[in-house]
């Protein structure tokens, strides 16, 4: 008896035979197991197919509806996670090539983020910089996994551009590597040199000699008396240090003596801080405590959280102070303004014969004057946003096809802001290189010029795709553009002014999300335009 | 909601009552949008094609006749749309390739299809196997599966033969269970 194909049998289960083909099937079924089984199978199949087909219906529209705040949230979550790793990377960058990066000007970029991470720990709990490094760095990497699997995955070329690019940047460095020691107690004696990075944990650690990376030790003491040519990151009880650190430190401790030099910025987070009379830090200080001291000098600014505050020293530029109180001694030299926010008048002790450069501001903290109240705030906002407005308007008019990228998904918002991210580092980057040339100057000022519109523009986009999410248009009713478009103008001209919040989304995640809005709309243009033909 | 409150509705949506059609809209997004989801592939063309078959609504309910049932319809005219549009994505690829019919008659498989790979893995592997098929496979089978289409009728809006279409569902069929790990047929 011959069996007839799986084709037949597949139409047969699908109901679509022809009659007589039809009963030669059931003909042949009815005295053939094997194929009654066969047949079974594929009916089952298809149940099972139209299962799977169905399970798409519900759950995928309802996050399409109302998850955009979730997914606004991650992406400000994750954004400051990846500002904060791309800073790491900078500072990392740096050290390996010095001035390879300084056209981003590093303490731009540190004065962003630790300013933001000093008004948040002002707030609230403790933020252990090293924590939110680790993540940060990790996240970047994910993300820069992610757009790279993505990107190679859909263009094949890419790869050999990007090992290109990877190999030029990977050459020229030299070999950096990570050292780790373990033990009760490591002593890095007079004479040694620890050339690489060096990871130590253990009960004490005693650096006499030199490192010539990065330094990051966990324990409960710490004494360095020798040189740290690169970052210093320190999680112990105790930490001494008399010797120099030329890169910044970062550390969360109980108590930090600091009689040495550091070359650039201090991070700290400790019960007691002092900073004594030798002492000397050349960038700012930034610390959250309970106690500190500072009678040695800072090179620029310091800006501290802490219950008790003394300045007997040297401060370069501007002191900035949230404490229970302050007292400001007569020996005190500060270069720039003071700044200080206490509780109650009394709290803040000035002494006489202490020489401030700048103004004197003591503002208590019940009454902190906003900018909010202020009818000047609201006049250039409406100005801001009139001509946000009249721009956008246009651009629809002239260009519709700038906005026609959506941002109504996680991974849409996910999408426009990595792209987005690219958008706002690779112009300058070619510019430079454009400058390099000569010839191409005219090129790279053009670049930077529509890079800069962009950026202005950012808003604009993201005004647009946050009107739309906001106002889908009523089923029957041709979308409008204008109507939400104002209502997503509105939206961001809220979302900017947040508190904490706020910088980071008119610094970073708005150009980013806007101007990846506006590339994959302009690149969705390009691939559909000659089909539309 | 049951007959006759549909119908309610829709005569309603036919004098251009617009707030029958946020009715419609309420109803019948999900379903559309799971269509288009399938047909476009991707998420964002799906929201774009589901919001514009509902824009074109108020104008293309004028065709709708009653023969058929609403649902129906409507879910045929999400799926012209989205496949017009697959077209003018690929304009200059043919999307729906007629494929020669005889070199598919293959030996009969006494291996068990689909059924035992989904027993196991969840229908949420298949629905992810599914989107990966490529288009010229996803689209009918969509249609059969989705839209439940008969072959005549996916044949006439692919501008396919019913052979052609019995052997596009039947090759994406066998291409699932491929990448569902199941015996490959003859195999």
């Amino acid at each position: 008896m011959d069996h007839l194909s799986e084709l037949t049998y597949s139409m047969y289960a699908d109901g679509e035979l022809p009659e007589p083909e039809r009963l030669r099937v059931q003909h042949h079924l009815a005295g053939c197991p094997a194929c009654r089984a066969q047949v079974a199978a594929l009916e089952a199949e298809n149940q099972v197919l139209a299962e799977a087909f169905r399970l798409l219906e519900e759950p995928d529209a309802s996050r399409s509806r109302g998850s955009i705040g979730r997914s606004l949230l991650i992406t400000v979550g994750s954004a400051l996670a990846v500002a904060v790793g791309l800073d790491r990377l900078v500072v990392a960058v740096d050290n390996l090539a010095p001035g390879a990066t300084s056209w981003i000007s590093l303490s731009w970029f540190q004065g962003i983020l630790f300013n933001n991470a000093f008004d948040v720990v002002r707030e609230g709990p403790a933020m252990l910089n090293a924590l939110v490094t680790i993540l940060g760095l990790l996240v970047l990497g994910a993300v820069i996994a992610g757009v790279l699997r993505h990107f190679v995955s859909r263009h094949p070329m890419s790869m050999a551009i990007l090992a290109t690019m990877l190999f030029a940047v990977a050459l020229p460095r030299p070999a950096a590597a990570m050292e780790k020691r373990s033990t009760e107690s490591v002593r890095i004696g007079p004479e040694e040199t620890v050339n690489d990075s060096l990871l130590v944990s253990g009960d004490s650690l005693e650096v006499d000699g030199t490192v010539n990376g990065n330094l990051i030790a966990f324990g409960r003491k710490a004494v360095i008396r020798g040189v740290i040519k690169g970052d210093l990151f320190v999680f112990e009880q105790q930490v001494d240090i008399s010797g120099t650190v030329e890169g910044s430190i970062y550390t969360s401790c109980q108590t930090l003596t600091l009689s040495g030099h550091v070359g650039r910025n201090l991070y700290v987070w400790s019960q007691t801080v002092q900073l004594d009379p030798g002492g000397r830090v050349d960038g700012d200080i930034l610390m959250g405590g309970d106690t500190a001291r500072l009678r040695g000098s800072v090179g620029r600014d310091a800006a501290l959280l802490s219950g008790n505050m003394e300045a007997e020293g040297n401060i370069g530029r501007n002191l900035q102070a949230y404490t229970g109180a302050l007292t400001i001694d007569r020996s005190a030299r500060i270069g720039g303004n003071v700044e200080a926010h206490v509780k109650k008048q009394q709290d803040a002790d000035i002494e006489s014969g202490a020489v401030i450069g700048g103004k004197t501001e003591i503002s208590l903290e019940q009454k902190s004057p906003s900018h909010y109240t202020e009818v000047k705030f609201y006049y250039w906002q409406a100005i801001w946003m009139a001509g946000a407005l009249i721009i956008g308007l246009l651009l629809h008019w002239i260009a519709p096809g700038f906005f026609a990228a959506r941002l109504d998904s996680g991974d849409s918002l996910w999408r426009s802001g990595a792209v987005g991210l690219l958008a706002l580092v690779a112009p300058p980057l070619l510019a430079i290189v454009a400058f390099i040339t000569l010839v191409g100057i005219p090129l790279g000022v053009l670049l930077l010029g529509l890079w800069l519109a962009g950026l202005w523009m950012a808003k604009v986009f993201v005004a647009a795709a946050v009107g739309r999410g906001l106002m889908r248009p009523r089923p029957g009713e041709p979308p409008s553009f204008a109507v939400p478009f104002i209502v997503g103008l509105l939206a961001v001209f809220v979302a900017i002014n947040l508190p904490y919040v706020g910088a980071w989304l008119s610094l970073l995640i708005v150009p980013a999300v806007g101007l990846g809005l506006a590339v994959l709309a302009v690149r969705k243009g390009m691939i559909s335009r000659p089909a539309m033909v | 909601m049951d007959e006759a409150k549909l119908e309610m509705v829709l005569s309603r949506a036919m004098n251009d009552d617009a707030e029958a059609f946020g009715e419609l809209y309420g109803l019948f997004r999900p379903r559309v949008f799971g269509l288009c989801r399938h047909l476009m592939g991707r998420h964002e063309d799906a929201e774009d094609a589901t919001s514009e078959v509902f824009a074109r609504l108020p104008k293309a309910i004028k065709r709708y006749e009653k023969s058929l049932p609403f649902p129906r319809w409507l879910l045929s005219v999400a799926s012209h749309y989205c496949v017009d549009r697959l077209r003018r994505r690929q304009l200059e690829q043919r999307l729906f390739e007629a494929e020669p019919v005889e070199a598919l008659q293959l030996p009969l498989n006494q291996a068990s299809p689909l059924q035992h790979v989904i027993s196991d893995e969840g229908r949420d592997r298949v629905r992810k196997a599914i989107a990966a098929l490529p288009e010229q496979y996803r689209v009918p089978l969509t249609l059969r599966y989705y839209s439940d289409l008969s072959y005549d009728e996916i044949a006439d809006q692919l501008g396919l033969s019913r052979p052609n279409v019995a052997t596009l569902i039947f090759r994406a069929k066998q291409q699932l269970r491929r990448a569902l790990g199941g015996a490959a047929p003859g195999a």
